[in-house]
């Protein structure tokens, strides 16, 4: 079948990732309580998401789709709003979201002693490009049993190693089924009912 | 072997068939049409088009993958010796309702292997034979294929020409024509089971392009929307959905007495019937044959051969996309539309035997599709997604495997499905002629691409279990020892049993295999009626 969870493709940085996980593994073990702290007390509705959550949703989703001279983002197609949407409907969902958020939240704190949302885009980037690192295939010297276990353990200790994949396909499914998307890529979709009568031309 | 209390409450019928697809499907129709009662246990359920493929809706991409998904991934659970992907379809219909129709007749060489070329065995019908039986189908259907000048060369003799006109080729297909061109070869527009008129009650295809997530317009002649509701009008047809079939029943003095099968509530119920018919795919036909042990047939029923279950083959497909500077918008129309059989021969060139058909092949390039392939995200994925959405052609090969004894269809002896039955576990591994084969292949791909002009090619590695066509499990032959059924596709250890589906194939062919499956079904459909007029059933 055709459809696969999403692959990622940044190899290159990802002995920078491992050297930054030894280097301050430690360090966010130790941060990780204030910010889960100050989630809590937000007392979001149950599924729904704290104000400062929606923030930290927001800020990401508008990271992985930016708005920039290619054309249209997240944000103009409303993918946070389509996001929140969705979480109000599963409570599976909206745990993963809300512990992998407090724990991008607290890799912020940590590194750079302010939330994830007062972050300049360029630290934001770094942070993310890091999750996503943690992420992805381990290999170590120490054999195959060792690098799934390290795997294991990254994704256990860190939810926002679980979440950014989650949530980077749930954007990629709200972004890609807006009419915002569609006209940007210029597709005349969908393919039911009209289907096309002139398959050499666009549909009027 | 009957279980305790179920004797009473079964039904009794003519004939009972197991797998309403590309073989069950037209066997009961058949059967009906002649007079014959029939009881269809088809483990699936029914598909409504306007109510189950949801392709005219904004989201309908990210429902796509769950149209066709089991109720429990349990039901269809499976095990493999090496990485095989398996997939299917369960419902009334089978595995046509996810099929893109591509109907190509299997050509004369197929079934004289053994002859030609050394290998594997020789059919013991040939094409001729089948002919009439390919004409019958393909009018049923409606397959729309080319003729005249732009006929395919390669072609083996018609009695008939295609029943309604080739689907016009679009952008992505003159893209790839050029490169075919240039290099000599010969891409002709494919025959389909999709209509390009209104037939027989349905509308014409109106190139959505939405064929492998089931058509909502009922243009693509899947085996639900065609035989079906003609076995049905019969009135001599039940098809029970739901019903998991989990033995074939034996009486003493050796003959199939019915069929053993779960309920959707879970209730073992039982079909008696005068002649049994398996159709349940090759791997599914195996399975319930080697589950149906008795005393007389310890090893699983009709297995004095051994061979059930065994030279489980498919195709060796590779998969290449080419990246092109130009705008092809590849989501409109069919997503196969092209074919090239300049391969299809042994060729004293090659290292190996045997060759493959390629198609052109362009499905699912919609936008949410075409950005999970794409990778990345943040600007890179934006100029990715620039770069691919719209540009991107795909082709793809229907190599032939050779069967091999050890690539095989088992009972896994500790998993179980969500039935409590044993799941098939399956192995096939590439050979030395198939490897062989998947190398020449793949630098054909490129070798067409790039003369097509596409700026970026990439061929995929071929993962067996891809090609989705799964067949020989039990082959037809004319010796009891070296073949399942016989020339009727008939059980040579069991005179009423008979199979229906690509178990039978003895080759693979380098086509899609699902028009020479129908073919072949309609043929047996024939023998069976013959016998009951014979009285021999």
């Amino acid at each position: 079948m055709r459809f696969r969870g999403i692959r990622t493709r940044a190899d290159a940085l990802e002995p920078l990732a491992r050297a930054w996980m030894v280097a301050f593994e430690g360090g966010v073990r130790a941060a990780a309580r204030r910010p889960r702290r100050r989630l809590r007390a937000a007392t979001p509705e149950r599924g729904g998401l704290s104000p400062h959550e929606t923030a930290l949703l927001s800020t990401v989703a508008v990271l992985l789709i930016p708005t920039d001279e290619l054309g249209p983002g997240a944000a103009e197609a409303g993918v946070p709003d389509a996001l929140e949407r969705r979480l109000r409907q599963s409570s599976a969902a909206s745990t993963v979201y809300r512990s992998g958020l407090a724990n991008l939240d607290s890799m912020a704190w940590r590194r750079y002693r302010q939330s994830f949302t007062a972050l300049p885009a360029g630290a934001q980037i770094e942070l993310l490009t890091m999750v996503e690192q943690l992420a992805s295939p381990v290999t170590t010297r120490g054999g195959k049993i060792v690098d799934r276990l390290l795997r294991l353990y990254r994704f256990v200790r860190y939810p926002a190693v679980q979440f950014f994949p989650v949530l980077w396909d749930d954007v990629m499914e709200a972004f890609y089924t807006s009419p915002v998307a569609w006209r940007w890529l210029t597709y005349d979709g969908p393919p039911m009912p009209l289907g096309y009568l002139d398959v050499l031309a666009p549909r009027e | 072997m009957t279980p305790t209390g179920t004797q009473g409450f079964g039904t009794t019928a003519d004939v009972v068939v197991v797998g309403c697809g590309a073989g069950g499907g037209v066997i009961a129709k058949e059967l009906g049409e002649a007079g014959l009662s029939v009881v269809v246990l088809e483990a699936g359920r029914r598909y409504d088009p306007e109510a189950d493929y949801p392709t005219d809706q904004r989201e309908f991409e990210a429902k796509i993958p769950h149209i066709f998904a089991p109720p429990n991934a349990r039901r269809d659970r499976y095990t493999s010796s090496g990485r095989f992907t398996y997939s299917r379809v369960k419902g009334v219909g089978g595995s046509t309702l996810h099929y893109q129709a591509v109907s190509p007749r299997m050509h004369e060489s197929d079934f004289r292997v053994r002859t030609l070329d050394g290998v594997a065995d020789d059919w013991p019908i040939t094409y001729a034979e089948l002919e009439p039986y390919y004409t019958r189908v393909e009018w049923e259907l409606g397959v729309a294929g080319p003729s005249g000048e732009h006929a395919n060369p390669f072609e083996p003799p018609r009695s008939q020409r295609y029943p309604t006109p080739a689907h016009p080729f679009d952008l992505t297909n003159l893209a790839i024509k050029r490169g075919a061109d240039r290099l000599g070869l010969h891409l002709v527009e494919v025959p389909v089971a999709i209509p390009t008129k209104n037939w027989m009650g349905r509308p014409a295809c109106l190139s959505a392009g939405t064929c492998d997530f089931g058509c909502r317009a009922r243009a693509k002649s899947s085996i639900d929307v065609t035989y079906v509701p003609k076995a049905e009008a019969t009135g001599r047809i039940e098809i029970r959905t739901l019903a998991m079939a989990r033995e074939v029943t034996v009486a003493p003095d050796g003959r199939a007495r019915g069929v053993v099968y779960i309920d959707a509530d879970g209730e073992e119920r039982y079909v008696a019937a005068r002649a049994v018919v398996l159709a349940g795919n090759a791997v599914e036909t195996p399975r319930l044959l080697l589950m149906s042990t008795s005393s007389a047939f310890p090893h699983g029923l009709a297995n004095s051969s051994g061979l059930v279950g065994r030279n489980f083959t498919e195709h060796l497909a590779v998969f290449a996309k080419g990246a092109f500077d130009e705008r092809l918008d590849p989501w409109r129309g069919m997503p196969v539309k092209g074919l090239i059989q300049d391969f299809y021969e042994t060729s004293a060139g090659n290292d190996f035997a045997r060759g493959w058909s390629l198609l052109t092949e362009s499905g699912g390039a919609w936008p949410l599709t075409t950005a999970r392939r794409a990778g990345g995200w943040g600007a890179g994925h934006k100029a990715r997604m620039l770069d691919s959405f719209a540009h991107t052609v795909g082709m793809s090969s229907v190599g032939e495997q050779l069967p091999h004894p050890e690539n095989s269809v088992r009972l896994d002896p500790f998993q179980k499905d969500s039935f409590g039955l044993p799941v098939p576990f399956l192995t096939n591994r590439q050979r030395g002629n198939d490897v062989a084969m998947i190398r020449r292949i793949s630098e054909e791909l490129k070798q067409i691409l790039d003369a097509a002009g596409a700026r970026e090619v990439v061929v995929d590695p071929s993962v067996p279990g891809m090609s989705a066509h799964y067949l020989g499990t039990c082959r037809m032959g004319q010796d009891p020892g070296s073949s399942v059924v016989d020339r009727w596709c008939k059980a040579h250890d069991v005179p009423n049993l008979f199979i229906g589906d690509g178990s039978v194939f003895v080759t693979a062919g380098a086509v899609n295999p699902a028009l020479t499956i129908s073919a072949l079904a309609t043929r047996t459909a024939g023998g069976i009626i013959e016998k009951f007029d014979a009285g021999e059933l």
